[in-house]
């Protein structure tokens, strides 16, 4: 059992997300780093084992102290999985076990958070292949995070945050064909809804949102594509009846370009993610919104070619983990 | 990294036509822009336009300039760059900005044919497309869903010509251009994106001067498809075509997830990216440049760009229109002409 709140800092549950992945070192590079133990109170969760694996790895030092982790001079609580060890999960490498692992990492932590024992959230990157070689039917956290928190699948999104842009996505994991068709009214306007009410979250006053085109140029008045005017079209006309400052469906390519809108709500995944990762490839954070926990992971994978070399960059985590904690209310 | 087209071509005193356009739309200011502020740095222009309303334009968005009508081309470089020299064609109707008139349709047509018979007797030396208004031109004999297949037909290309838009940081090349977008994953072919890389990878190296072109091609789902979870269309039609562009010689690599392939250390690793469809290529392009990304067709006999940008009905005549574009097209241009000369030479 986890011992009860006793400071101001956020509490920030850390699922340390694929063993086999870069997750274990960026977790531990995030939790024990000073400027972010100044606005959270880390709690780690994973596997004893692979982190200490990993702190070797690293070359840190890294001690089991009751119910927490001491590294560097600070402290983390620690909730241990007792899933793998590094005689099961070898970094790198794709296998149901890390799948398995990853999976309950997640559950236990949005467990924390639906019980009241964190504040939010903060997921160290999965790998699909792995999860899939489970046997588990996922399609991201916000899958995960939507049935843990009895919340529909088609209200949870997913928000880039980055500089300079902030982007939901009304598809997400699913191949291009199948986004597509899974773009209704309904859909676009919870995405919109989502975007709006994270924006106020965050302190925004009627933020300035703006919507995608599905097809080139916005489909050109029906030229290339009837989805603005069957779909996207009514769902902002919708939202802006109800008072939201929404724009849209513009061309997505002028859009972007134009950096007029505080959110940008995107048709497809790499539709929001191309442009977020030009500017900043490494840096971008990924709220769940639409969910009653606060939720977030980062927008890079688990990049399982360098796991384990000490090589990965925590710095995209780092800055979720300060975002979580500062920006939402 | 970036590429400076102009900054190896020598000044020529070839022209190089520029046409009409939709003259509705902002082509005729943006090239008397384009002469005012930066004549000395261009290379001779010769507009096929009519000499009247381009005089009336300039003054009407306060940039006024000297036009001077011509009768062929081989006379725009003496009149260069002390007045704008026209090749005139006569519009049937008045010119309204913004306001746009089928009855002059069959002029935007006549010019176009104009410069491209002008470019194929090598009078000019390249040719520079103003914006078009499509659908306007579709009821006056215009045929092709847009230039760069019309100049196909027109120049009697070998095999179709290939899209490419190139910014000062990035080029793109996309395979399927404009469809919806459910079409565009329906269309997607493999021997479509082997001829786009081979034809891309062929001008990159001869016409760009790049001895070995590294090319990226660009997945078309999610995570390039996560081995099949997200998407077939990597290991079907993508995947194939890779290894066929691979063992025709090119240094490719893919398919790649296309969030990927745009952040600066990724385009340090190649010269143009192979996109799936058009938002794919352009909102990378927009995104890193706005103004100053340029459209050029890569596998004509002739050379032509044409700056990145519509015919932006609605600010026509007022003098925002902005002519970043449409000068890079020109220093494209007149880069590709001078690499043709000298390989002429060299032969």
């Amino acid at each position: 059992m986890l011992p009860t709140r006793r400071e101001n800092r956020v509490r920030v549950a850390l699922p340390i997300g694929d063993p086999a992945g870069i997750g274990p070192e960026i977790v531990l590079r995030t939790a024990f780093e000073a400027s972010v133990q100044q606005v959270i109170a880390p709690v780690i969760v994973g596997d004893l084992e692979i982190l200490i694996d990993q702190a070797q790895r690293l070359g840190i030092g890294l001690e089991q102290k009751g119910d927490t982790l001491q590294c560097s001079g600070h402290s983390a609580d620690f909730v241990d999985c007792g899933v793998v060890g590094p005689d099961n999960v070898t970094p790198g490498a794709v296998s149901a076990l890390a799948g398995r692992a990853t999976i309950a990492y997640a559950t236990a932590a949005i467990n924390l958070a639906n019980e009241g024992h964190v504040d939010a959230v903060l997921a160290a990157p999965h790998t699909e292949r792995s999860v899939q070689a489970a046997g588990i039917p996922f399609s991201g956290y916000p899958s995960l995070l939507a049935k843990l928190t009895q919340t529909s699948p088609d209200d949870v999104f997913l928000m880039l945050v980055s500089e300079p842009y902030k982007v939901v996505n009304a598809t997400l994991h699913v191949a291009l064909q199948d986004a597509v068709k899974l773009l209704t009214t309904e859909r676009v306007t919870a995405a919109i809804e989502a975007a709006h009410n994270a924006l106020t979250r965050m302190g925004f006053d009627a933020p300035r949102i703006g919507v995608c085109g599905l097809n080139p140029h916005a489909g050109e008045d029906g030229l290339f594509g009837q989805e603005e005017i069957d779909v996207i079209g009514p769902s902002v006309a919708r939202c802006r009846q109800q008072g939201l400052n929404v724009e849209g469906p513009r061309p997505a390519d002028v859009l972007f370009a134009g950096r007029a809108h505080d959110v940008y709500v995107a048709m497809y995944h790499d539709q929001g993610h191309i442009p977020v990762k030009v500017a900043a490839p490494r840096r971008a954070s990924a709220i769940s919104v639409g969910t009653p926990i606060l939720f977030g992971s980062v927008a890079h994978g688990s990049a399982l070619d360098i796991a384990g070399q000490g090589r990965a960059d925590p710095t995209a985590l780092q800055q979720a983990a300060v975002l979580l904690a500062t920006q939402f209310k | 990294m970036t590429f400076d087209n102009a900054s190896s071509a020598p000044m020529r005193h070839f022209p190089i036509a520029v046409t009409m356009g939709e003259p509705a739309g902002i082509g005729g200011e943006i090239a008397c822009m384009a002469w005012a502020r930066y004549a000395n740095e261009l290379p001779p222009l010769i507009l096929i336009d009519d000499p009247d309303r381009i005089a009336q334009l300039a003054n009407v968005i306060g940039c006024p300039v000297n036009v001077e009508s011509v009768s062929n081309a081989a006379d725009a470089g003496a009149v260069w760059p002390d007045a704008i020299p026209v090749l005139p064609t006569s519009l049937p109707a008045p010119v309204e900005p913004g306001r746009i008139n089928p009855a002059n349709a069959q002029a935007v047509i006549a010019s176009l044919d104009r410069a491209i018979a002008l470019a194929t007797s090598g009078d000019v030396a390249a040719v520079v497309t103003n914006p078009i208004q499509k659908s306007v031109l579709y009821g006056a004999g215009f045929d092709e869903p847009g230039h760069t297949e019309y100049l196909a037909k027109a120049t009697k290309a070998d095999s179709a010509p290939v899209m490419m838009l190139t910014g000062p940081e990035l080029r793109v090349v996309p395979v399927t251009i404009h469809t919806s977008l459910a079409d565009a994953v329906q269309a997607l072919r493999t021997e479509d994106i082997v001829h786009c890389a081979i034809v891309t990878a062929d001008a990159l190296r001869t016409e760009f001067g790049i001895a070995r072109p590294r090319l990226a091609i660009a997945a078309l789902n999610p995570h390039a498809g996560e081995d099949g979870a997200l998407g077939g269309e990597e290991s079907s039609i993508i995947a194939p075509a890779v290894a066929q562009i691979r063992a025709a010689g090119i240094d490719a690599s893919g398919p790649a997830a296309a969030d990927t392939l745009f952040h600066p250390e990724a385009r340090r690793s190649h010269d143009a990216v192979i996109c799936m469809y058009h938002d794919q290529a352009l909102i990378p392009l927009k995104t890193l440049d706005f103004h100053r990304s340029v459209n050029v067709t890569l596998g004509l006999p002739i050379i032509r760009t044409s700056p990145d940008h519509g015919t932006a009905l609605d600010i026509a005549g007022t003098g925002r229109a902005d002519p970043t574009s449409f000068v890079e097209a020109v220093k494209l241009a007149a880069f590709l002409a001078a690499r043709r000369q000298q390989s002429a030479a060299a032969a």
